[in-house]
């Protein structure tokens, strides 16, 4: 199945072209200062302040370690900002992967109640 | 003399005045009029009085005496209606507890009709007839004690409604459901009341605008915005003042006056941060007065005799986090009527007196609010329970019986388990302490029950409270800053060797004369402590409901004013952290939860394992050879290994406890504590069972091995000295495959 009509801000992740569906996501231009969270679930990399509210700073790959563009982009469960390589050209990649950030956010919430 | 507060004479005028005034239409005499007359001045009903008199003017007068004695034929029937029961309320106190009723129902209402509007889309979904369910239930329950009769009348019947839908759902229930709604919004005064009849919250509804919360909140952010600035400036200052050190007098004069200005801006911000809080407070006491209707209702339905004690009456309290507790503080005051207090004859059998106590009380804790909620009845009824749980199929009855008390406590909260075997307005359809715990979710906080057979329950109900200043404590593990509630501090003090305790047990500290349980956070939270920090170490005594425990830091900062944010919303419950802040420097800080902390320094929690170590492998050298531990760790750090260097056992023993490693490289004849007791120590340790450790030894290999044949089944390797590099760097990659 094809994904690249779906609306939304294509980007990289360890080497994959993945597809936010939010239309509003946009990446940041200066990352934030990320403070760790120890003892949290690994794909949670930290928390950042963004005007002046804490939002959970996530990375489903390894996109953590090397440089990296911090994406805000709103969910079920409030903002949150999503590390990736970088941004790609909306045409960049004919079949996009979505990433579901809401099902991130859920193995978190069940990693927490385990 | 006036026979009126006299029920029982008042009936028997009535049937007399009846009479009469059947003898004065049919005989138009005055005399008759006269005697009527009499009678209801005896009685003393003014108004009564009134007609009679007139009435009695009239057949005097000879005039027809129809219109005066059909309005005391209306007055009669009027008095002759059966009085209504008499309120246990005083009606100003009765007509508060309405006002304050009425938003809690209209927020019941609102989610009622938000689950029929879900049910319209799909009849079969189970989760809005659980909401249902609760809402008409609390609503009941709620109604029925402070006297809303026909409200907690039509609640009970929609209640039974949709007590059909636990075995079958369907449209047929929900057009039933939505049936009674006008009635419903009706009689709590959503709707309109037809006319001649009144809403019971008429009075309610004119008692005045409620505070505009919105705008309370943005006045409270302003000030929290306001202290972060104030935090700003300060570490600014404290900049200036250090660039400052060798600048003119008359500079450093400015400066120091800068200083005094800021310290009277925190004074200032603090005063107004409190006055913003103090206007969305409400003291437990009101919160209480809310509650106690229903404990009082409750106990007259059982014919039990209950006080209530409300402990911190002063206690201040959010006034949207009261009104979000109110439901459950309703549910577990009428649970500890119907379910924990025995009747009295019971009480005074076994010793008690026949009044029981229920106890509500509200606490501080520094990171949040602790409100329990105590009885002093027969505890919970355990068996009870089990059979509760099979009856629900939700354990066989080996399960039931197989499981602790604790655990048992905890399906208390599942939806569905009730141990009264009866349904009522009260109790007994299983829904209550699912509602509790749903709702305190929902404030991201947790309930717990606590029973002593025979001496009563507890139910503590911990909520954080959020955007507020607290006083803190900051402190360094590692590189990373951290909080915790100066009010939940008893003392720092500055710790080393000899007083962390590991050996055998779990981690304990001497303070004092007192070994207290302990968390390393070094470990625990897998933070390296910054190089050249030896072995200086803080221990930061807290208190846990009660209990003291500590935390190793590798730093104090001090005490800060600090902002206090929820974790977003997906981290709700992630352990130990009870909220974060944001510095002068706009970085997140988390704020630990004591008591969560607390679990994990006493091994009962999960998460109490260390977390597993990031970043580059980190290698422990012991050896008390100073030449050969000195060279294995030089090469080791040329391969790219991060090590730290240990001159004997014990201090080995010390550094592990504080610390995450990869492996441990480890002179087999060591003094003092042996290389082969320092392996038994770990292997024993349920956290470093599994811990690589290779040994250096001057035997060769197989004597060595022979040494140490109880562990050869562990992960341990053996190489002989002299030391050589290449077979050292070879032993380690054999140790560490996946890291090397």
């Amino acid at each position: 199945m094809s994904h690249d009509a779906a609306p939304g801000l294509l980007i990289e992740i360890d080497g994959r072209a993945r597809r936010l569906s939010d239309p509003q996501a946009r990446p940041l231009e200066v990352l934030p200062h990320i403070t760790p969270v120890p003892l949290a679930p690994r794909v949670l990399v930290g928390l950042a302040q963004l005007d002046g509210e804490v939002l959970p700073v996530l990375s489903p790959g390894e996109a953590a370690r090397g440089p990296v563009v911090a994406i805000l982009t709103e969910t079920n469960l409030g903002r949150v900002l999503l590390l990736c390589t970088r941004v790609l050209a909306s045409d960049a990649a004919p079949v996009a992967e979505p990433l579901s950030l809401e099902a991130l956010l859920e193995s978190i919430r069940h990693a927490v109640r385990a | 003399m006036s026979l009126i507060d006299d029920h029982s004479l008042v009936d028997v005028f009535l049937a007399e005045a009846r009479a009469l005034l059947a003898g004065v239409r049919a005989s138009r005499d005055p005399s008759a009029g006269r005697e009527l007359h009499e009678l209801a001045s005896m009685i003393g009903e003014a108004e009564l009085v009134e007609l009679c008199d007139a009435l009695a003017a009239a057949l005097e007068r000879g005039l027809d005496p129809s219109p005066s004695a059909r309005l005391v034929e209306r007055k009669l029937a009027a008095m002759s209606e059966p009085a209504p029961a008499p309120s246990s309320w005083d009606p100003v106190e009765l007509a508060e507890m309405r006002a304050l009723f009425l938003t809690e129902a209209r927020g019941h209402l609102q989610a009622i009709e938000e689950a029929l509007r879900a049910l319209r889309e799909d009849p079969s979904a189970k989760a809005p007839y659980d909401a249902l369910f609760r809402k008409i239930h609390t609503l009941k329950g709620s109604a029925g004690s402070i006297e809303l009769h026909a409200l907690s009348a039509i609640a009970h019947r929609l209640e039974e409604v949709l007590a059909a839908a636990r075995t079958e759902r369907g449209p047929a229930i929900v057009d039933a459901i939505a049936a009674g709604l006008p009635e419903l919004r009706r009689l709590i005064g959503v709707d309109p009341a037809p006319e001649g009849t009144s809403s019971p919250f008429a009075s309610a509804e004119r008692s005045g605008a409620p505070l505009d919360w919105l705008r309370v909140d943005e006045l409270l952010d302003a000030s929290s915005e306001l202290v972060l600035d104030r935090t700003r400036i300060e570490r600014r200052l404290r900049s200036v003042e250090e660039l400052a050190r060798g600048a003119s007098p008359e500079l450093r004069e400015q400066i120091a006056e800068l200083g005094a200005d800021v310290a009277t801006l925190q004074r200032t911000t603090r005063r107004l941060g409190e006055r913003l809080r103090r206007l969305r407070a409400t003291e437990l006491g009101v919160l209480a007065r809310r509650v106690e209707p229903a404990v009082q209702a409750a106990a007259r339905r059982e014919r039990k005799q209950v006080r209530m004690v409300v402990r911190g009456a002063t206690e201040e309290i959010d006034q949207r986090l009261a009104d979000a507790l109110i439901e459950p503080l309703l549910h577990l005051a009428r649970n500890a009527v119907v379910h924990g207090v025995e009747l009295p004859a019971t009480r005074l059998a076994a010793g008690k007196p026949g009044l029981a106590t229920v106890t509500i009380e509200l606490r501080e804790t520094g990171d949040g609010l602790e409100l329990e909620i105590a009885d002093d009845g027969a505890g919970v009824d355990e068996d009870a329970v089990r059979r509760a749980l099979v009856t629900a199929d939700r354990l066989t009855p080996e399960q039931a019986a197989a499981l602790g008390p604790e655990a048992l406590l905890a399906t208390l909260f599942q939806p569905g388990i009730s141990t009264r075997a009866l349904a009522d307005d009260l109790a007994g359809r299983g829904v209550g302490l699912d509602v509790v715990a749903d709702a305190i979710a929902r404030l991201g906080g947790d309930v717990a029950v606590y029973s002593v057979a025979g001496a009563g329950s507890r139910f503590v109900i911990r909520v954080p409270v959020e955007s507020r200043v607290l006083d803190s404590i900051l402190f360094k593990v590692g590189d990373q800053l951290f909080a915790v509630p100066s009010a939940r501090v008893e003392e720092i003090v500055e710790v080393d060797k000899e007083h962390l305790l590991r050996d055998p047990g779990p981690d304990r500290v001497r303070i004092g004369d007192d070994l207290l349980p302990l968390a390393r956070l070094g470990a625990l939270l897998a933070l390296p402590p910054p190089p050249g920090l030896g072995d200086r170490r803080f221990a930061i005594v807290l208190i846990s409901r009660g209990q003291r425990y500590a935390i190793t830091c590798d730093k104090v900062i001090g005490p800060r004013d600090i902002v206090v944010r929820r974790l977003p919303p997906a981290l709700h419950g992630l352990r130990p952290w009870a909220g974060a802040t944001i510095s002068g420097a706009g970085k997140v800080q988390l704020i630990f939860d004591v008591d969560a902390l607390s679990q994990m320094a006493r091994g009962k929690s999960p998460a109490a394992r260390p977390a597993q170590p990031s970043g580059p492998t980190r290698v422990l050298v012991v050896d008390d050879a100073r030449s050969t531990r000195d060279a294995v760790a030089l090469v080791l750090e040329h391969a790219g290994l991060a090590t730290e260097r240990a001159a004997d056992g014990w201090e080995a023993l010390e550094l592990l406890a504080d610390r995450p490693f990869d492996l441990v490289v480890c002179r087999l004849e060591l003094g003092g504590l042996p290389g082969a007791a320092l392996v038994a120590r770990l292997r024993s340790s349920p956290h470093m069972r599994t811990l690589p450790i290779l040994l250096l030894t001057e035997l060769d290999e197989a004597t060595a091995l022979a040494h140490l044949e109880p562990y050869l089944a562990t992960d341990l390797a053996v190489i002989s000295l002299p030391l050589r590099r290449r077979p050292l760097l070879d032993a380690i990659a054999r140790a560490l495959p996946q890291k090397s």
